[in-house]
């Protein structure tokens, strides 16, 4: 008798847990919440007071990725916001093209953070495991520091997976507040990118710039070419 | 016959281009575009650094010019070089090439080209198509994972550009595009603009 009631608490200690996380997770998972009440969602009260600027963090990539996110900026009314870049190490050609906008803005020196790559082009799989964990980490400890972002602005590099992760993780446990708009590059025509398919599930708007992934992903949102 | 066009060669600003350059910094190509009319040569031959911050894409470049012995035989001087050797002028009376790895205002170079000739990154191909020029592509093999091809395909596709791969390149396929571009034979179709402020919209939406 005793041994059933011992199995019987071990295993609501073990359930009880579970069941909170899935239910933590179905309240914030956006794409639940995108199937519940569409595309819209409802629950966009922000923690910020409504007389602070919006923070926007805006990831730059490398190369390409860069070049497609300083396109999409230019499009903005950045000087509404409070700007932060969060940039790979060694990348001083996104630095520059991210002075570029703020000049062409005229808008104050953002904030950077400076980010350990993710995973170098060509490097074997293991070691690029070794090296997102690395990624992983800095990225916590950085972005733990600096105030978090109302909206954070990914478009595909490998970086982006860990912060999105962390991002939306804070949410999960109630610390933080980050929605996430994912901005599929142009160069995917037929599927998505890794980075893509890794950070759907989590984004609060996705978006493609090619008709047939838009086809093949019901939270995809297209609107043509945007860049 | 206008004999003063202006082409342009966009290889990227990251990993030099190799296959590109090994087929255009040649004494047999360059006179071919002069005698298709093009005096005027603007090479962006990439922004490649070693860990000393040197540009391994101008050594590379500058290499090809020994190799081939471009200089000598095409009779070409250095016109100019300016101070930190980031852009470099050769020429005589009748061709101009301007060389140089990258440019804060390429799309000031863009403007001024008749002809783009890009390798297959979305911002040089973006660059090229936004300000409606004449492009042709060409994709690179040798990258891994690379998308270049699915994208210049698919614009190919819709009529905005012509690609080739860099295995085409011997073959002499670039060659017979910029034949069929100087008759006047290639017909490109606009792309339409982008629509304006989606971005804008998602964030007011999320934060409103």
């Amino acid at each position: 008798m005793s041994m059933d009631n011992k199995l019987m608490a071990t295993t609501l200690m073990l359930c009880i847990p579970c069941i909170l996380i899935i239910i933590r997770l179905l309240c914030v998972l956006p794409s639940v919440k995108a199937s519940a009440n569409s595309k819209q969602t409802k629950h966009n009260i922000l923690r910020n007071d409504k007389c602070q600027p919006t923070r926007i963090m805006a990831l730059l990539g490398s190369g390409g990725h860069t070049g497609e996110m300083v396109r999409l900026l230019s499009d903005m009314e950045l000087e509404k916001y409070q700007l932060t870049w969060l940039v790979s190490e060694g990348d001083s050609t996104s630095l520059l093209k991210a002075r570029g906008v703020e000049e062409s803005k005229t808008l104050s020196k953002a904030e950077f953070i400076v980010l350990a790559r993710a995973r170098k082009v060509g490097e074997p799989l293991v070691l690029s495991l070794f090296s997102t964990l690395r990624s992983l980490y800095s990225t916590a400890t950085k972005l733990y520091k600096t105030a978090l972002p109302d909206i954070l602005l990914i478009n595909g590099p490998g970086t982006c997976v860990p912060v999105a992760y962390f991002l939306f993780f804070l949410r999960f446990v109630g610390l933080g507040h980050t929605r996430i708009v994912y901005i599929e590059s142009m160069a995917r025509v037929n599927g998505l990118s890794l980075s893509g398919k890794l950070v759907l599930p989590i984004c609060d708007r996705f978006v493609v710039q090619w008709r047939p992934l838009a086809v093949k992903y019901h939270r995809a949102e297209y609107y043509g070419l945007l860049i | 016959m206008d004999e003063r066009k202006t082409i342009l060669f966009l290889t990227g600003a990251t990993v030099t281009f190799k296959p590109l350059l090994n087929h255009v910094v040649t004494p047999k190509f360059l006179r071919f575009l002069k005698v298709e009319g093009f005096s005027r040569i603007i090479i962006q031959y990439g922004n490649e650094k070693d860990a000393e911050g040197n540009s391994t894409s101008k050594h590379y470049f500058s290499q090809l010019l020994a190799e081939h012995n471009v200089m000598e035989t095409l009779d070409l001087d250095v016109l100019n070089e300016t101070n930190d050797k980031s852009i470099t002028t050769l020429g005589n009376l009748s061709l101009k090439i301007e060389a140089f790895g990258f440019s804060d205002d390429i799309n000031g170079h863009i403007r001024r080209a008749d002809l783009v000739v890009s390798h297959g990154g979305t911002g040089s191909i973006m660059d090229a198509l936004r300000l409606k020029k004449p492009l042709l592509v060409v994709t690179n093999d040798l990258l891994m994972e690379d998308h270049q091809k699915e994208i210049a395909g698919q614009l190919e596709h819709e009529g905005h550009l012509r690609a080739l791969s860099n295995r085409q390149l011997p073959g002499g396929t670039l060659e017979e595009l910029i034949k069929l571009f100087v008759q006047g034979k290639l017909k490109f179709t606009e792309l339409p603009e982008p629509p304006k402020g989606v971005l804008q919209e998602i964030v007011n939406e999320l934060t409103a």
